[in-house]
C-alpha cells in the first residue's frame, strides 16, 4: 500500500489562501469557511502548492526544525487527512 | 542541532463561516 506521504496531493481550486507573516489564512469558497494553518502548517501548504510530495516536505522540515524525521512523518499524516477532510487538499 | 528552530506539530485551525 503506497504511503500518503508518497503522493503528490494538490491543493483545492476552491481554497483562496494568502500568507501571514508565517502563517497562512484559508477562505474555503465551497463550504464558506475561514482556516489558519500555523507555521509548520504552511510550510507544508507550500511545499503541496510547489509540487512537492510530503515525503520530500518531511526532509525539508526535519533539516531546518529540531525534530526526528518519524514524528513528522506523523504529524504530516494526520494532518493531510485533515486537510483533506476539509476539502482543502485532493491527492492527484 | 543548536542552529535547529524548535519544533510544533503542524495546526490547522477553523476560524469560523463568513457571511
Amino acid at each position: 500500500m503506497t504511503d500518503i506521504l508518497d503522493l503528490h496531493w494538490s491543493v483545492s481550486d476552491d481554497a483562496v489562501a494568502n500568507q501571514v507573516g508565517d502563517e497562512t489564512v484559508i477562505l474555503h469558497m465551497g463550504n464558506g469557511t475561514y482556516y489558519g494553518l500555523d507555521t509548520i502548517g504552511t510550510f507544508l501548504w507550500e511545499g503541496l502548492k510547489s509540487g512537492s510530495s510530503p515525503s520530500e516536505t518531511v526532509k525539508q522540515i526535519t533539516a531546518e526544525y529540531d525534530v526526528d524525521a518519524s514524528t513528522v512523518e506523523t504529524d504530516l499524516r494526520r494532518f493531510l487527512a485533515e486537510l483533506e477532510e476539509q476539502g482543502l487538499v485532493t491527492k492527484s | 542541532r543548536t542552529d535547529s528552530k524548535p519544533y510544533s506539530s503542524p495546526k490547522l485551525v477553523t476560524y469560523g463561516a463568513f457571511s
